[in-house]
């Protein structure tokens, strides 16, 4: 078989490949690719993997291990007798076999009782971990809320909606963007010149957004806004986060981030809009969601705070192909029916408006 | 010409490069209006080779299938203890060579066929060479077999069984022309063998509908088939990893195919395991894809290569694998690394420069459309059943 070549006058790869190995040569030289590459390469993957001190990392760890005690914890005194040597194997087996048969008796009491123990030290442990696996339903052990976020959450509808914000934000040096995932409102106050950074509790958002150059920490909320100074933060921003805490860590929260901010200074949450009953179906998307914030819930606890001039605003209204639609009203019928007709439109507004009204709404309060 | 295919394992839903190569040959020279039969056992899973499909004959595609039951020694101490010298290339004597070849996977049954029927057929085509049932297959009418032998450079490669099967048998058949270097190196069969290949159809396929199943909106790097140690699979999940690490990429690797894989908690939403998928996926995503990854050393021919290029998606393939690469080379339409520094500016190149990747995926489609058509690797294959060259009498 004659092979057929395929060539091309704009692509070469062995001269691909030549001006590949050129730059690697050069990057060698300023130290990016060292000689012991690979080696490099197998200490930075095991820092990867390196397991991080988190709940949900060493529940991980323990499901492993207990997998590994289920599989091994039976030992057996029996295993094949064989040889290598050539000539003397059929001797050398017989001998070994004697050897056994004389010390099984005593083995097999030894381990008879290690059976025992091992089995009572993997039933238990297995007990305890049906408790703790109970118990750890609220911290949703398995979630990858990054990839939940990416599959559920598009980044142009977010900006969208998050570019009305920004007038709030103009001019401060230090806006703390609370939950801030994958850094799509830090990127825009990064890119007009304001000062920002994020926190997050998922390590997967945080490292996404390090990776874009932005200055994220992972944090919870509360214990982070604690370690800051008194009037240190010149706006906070908290994008689809209310929704996920509990009304004492809402209340909190608000307390908190009134102290940490300056005089005159913005906090704007942003989330689901629970007047809007088809929203509340979406709610339900979400495993990591505690419950739906209504805005006037929202205006007692920021109102209790101390925060001023409080204020709503709607986003994201449901498109025209989902709502309900009217009927034309035709003016050539008996008035009677016209008037029907106009009443049944009402309603349909009306219902339009509690099941497909907005999908978000936003609170902005001030210091 | 009346001919028999003797493989392990046959059937649609088989996943393996040389079963599914056996299928597609037997199936094509049955349409060129060839009797073929296939020689093979009741085993679908080659790990424990055991009988899962009845014995008998059945038809399929126009070709009769005859199915024999399988034997293995495979969990018995002594074939471990070979195995192990086998694969730590200590000395092995040649009675002990047969002994682990015959104690991999056996078929008494299929030897007693081929005993009694063998003459009947006018060529006998054995494959892959690294089973009991090739090389004791192969030796009843050497004058009458053909080997397949999908040889990659291993341990069992060097044993001196391979090497009197490569000799006795009327002609060897390789996919490539680094495979038949291969043998020549190892086997001294200087003028014996025929390349001929596989032939490849171009089949439509929907890369939008991929990309809106499986939710994938970013780019990414495709590995197809079997995910195991052997094919290098967790060397280009850890090298992958690193690179999204050093250079944050909007990338992603997808994975489809058998076989467990791990991969590191904080890269699961960058690495996707697909698992196996159906055909028209596997069609939909080779086009879906910027690039496909073929890590693996170990190719006689590399089957996905050949079939995502005619998707017309470049490559990218490890430089210590000489099918491959050969296939690189004379293609235009893939690079090579040899290890995480080459793989790193690889990609860069790659996705720095989409006008030079969408031309090399087109030069690989042009190279597949030359070499790899069916008309053309049957006439191959036609000629290579009909050599009589090195014919030695039984």
């Amino acid at each position: 078989m004659d092979v057929l070549e395929v060539h091309d006058d704009e692509v070469n790869v062995q001269e691909i490949m030549d001006q590949i190995q050129k730059r690697i040569e050069e990057r060698k030289k300023s130290g990016v690719y060292s000689e012991e590459v690979e080696e490099l390469l197998r200490e930075d993957i095991s820092q990867l993997n390196k397991e991080p001190e988190s709940f949900v990392d060493s529940f991980d760890e323990l499901g492993y291990a207990l997998q590994q005690a289920n599989s091994h914890w039976h030992v057996t005194g029996s295993y094949p007798i064989l040889s290598r040597h050539r000539f003397l194997a059929p001797f050398l087996v017989l001998g070994k076999r004697l050897i056994r048969l004389l010390v099984r008796t005593y083995v097999d009491v030894i381990v008879q009782q290690q059976n025992k123990f091992n089995s009572s030290v993997v039933r238990s442990l297995n007990t305890v971990n049906k408790i703790l696996e109970k118990q750890s339903d609220s911290h949703l052990t398995h979630f990858n809320y990054y990839a939940f976020e990416e599959a559920h959450r598009k980044d142009e509808p977010v900006k969208q909606v998050q570019s009305s914000f920004f007038p709030y934000f103009k001019g401060c040096e230090n806006v703390l963007d609370i939950g801030c995932g994958r850094g799509v409102f830090l990127e825009f106050l990064k890119d007009s010149g304001i000062g920002a950074r994020g926190i997050d509790t998922d390590e997967n958002m945080v490292l996404h957004c390090q990776n874009k150059g932005l200055k994220v920490e992972l944090s919870d909320a509360l214990c982070y806004l604690e370690s800051l100074d008194d009037e240190s933060l010149d706006g906070i921003f908290a994008g689809q986060v209310i929704e996920h805490l509990a009304a004492n860590d809402l209340i909190q929260l608000a307390m908190t981030a009134y102290r940490k901010l300056g005089q005159g200074s913005y906090f704007i949450a942003e989330t689901m809009n629970p007047q809007c009953l088809a929203v509340l179906s979406q709610f339900l998307v979400d495993p990591s969601h505690i419950k739906p914030v209504h805005p006037e819930l929202m205006r007692f606890v920021l109102d209790l705070a101390g925060f001023r001039n409080i204020e709503f605003k709607y986003f994201s209204p449901y498109p025209d192909d989902i709502r309900l639609k009217p009927i034309t009203v035709d003016e050539s019928l008996p008035q009677s029916q016209v008037l029907s007709s106009q009443i049944l439109n009402e309603n349909i507004e009306k219902l339009n408006r509690t099941i497909y009204g907005y999908q978000d709404y936003a609170v902005i309060a001030v210091k | 010409m009346k001919i028999a295919f003797t493989v392990p394992r046959y059937g649609e839903d088989i996943v393996g490069g040389a079963e599914e190569l056996a299928r597609k040959l037997a199936e094509n020279m049955a349409a060129r209006g060839h009797d073929v039969d296939v020689l093979t056992t009741c085993a679908r899973d080659h790990f424990t080779w055991k009988n899962s499909v009845p014995e008998g004959f059945s038809e399929l595609n126009g070709v009769t299938v005859r199915r024999f039951k399988a034997e293995t020694n495979m969990f018995s101490a002594e074939y471990a203890e070979i195995h192990q010298k086998v694969c730590n290339r200590e000395v092995v004597s040649y009675k002990d060579q047969v002994k682990w070849i015959s104690g991999g996977l056996s078929s008494p049954a299929l030897y007693g066929f081929i005993e009694k029927k063998g003459p009947e057929y006018d060529c006998l085509i054995f494959m892959p060479y690294l089973f009991g049932i090739t090389f004791r297959g192969s030796s009843v009418y050497p004058k009458r077999s053909v080997l397949l032998p999908c040889l990659h450079d291993e341990s069992f490669a060097y044993l001196d069984i391979m090497k009197t099967m490569f000799e006795q048998c009327r002609n060897v058949i390789f996919n490539t022309h680094p495979e038949r270097e291969l043998a020549q190196r190892l086997y001294g069969i200087k003028g014996k063998g025929t390349v001929v290949g596989c032939g490849f159809d171009k089949v439509a396929a929907d890369p939008t509908r991929f990309r809106s199943e499986f939710k994938l909106q970013s780019p990414f790097l495709l590995y197809a088939g079997r995910r195991e140690e052997g094919k290098n699979t967790p060397l280009l999940i850890r090298y992958f990893c690193n690179y999204i690490h050093k250079t944050g990429r909007d990338l992603k690797l997808v994975l489809i195919g058998s076989g467990k894989v791990e991969i590191p908690r904080r890269f699961r939403h960058v690495v996707v395991d697909l698992g196996l998928v159906s055909l028209s996926n596997k069609y939909n995503a080779y086009a879906a894809a910027e690039c496909l990854c073929q890590p693996s050393v170990n190719e006689s021919l590399s089957i996905v290569l050949l079939e995502s290029w005619l998707q017309g998606t470049p490559a990218l393939v490890h430089a210590d694998c000489a099918v491959t690469r050969d296939h690189c080379s004379r293609s235009n339409g893939g690079l090579f690394f040899r290890d995480y520094a080459e793989f790193h500016e690889c990609l860069d190149f790659l996705f720095e420069n989409p006008d030079i990747r969408g031309k090399m995926g087109g030069n690989g489609m042009k190279y597949v459309e030359e070499n790899y058509c069916w008309d053309e690797v049957i006439n191959r294959l036609e000629d290579a059943l009909k050599c009589e060259q090195s014919c030695r009498t039984r």
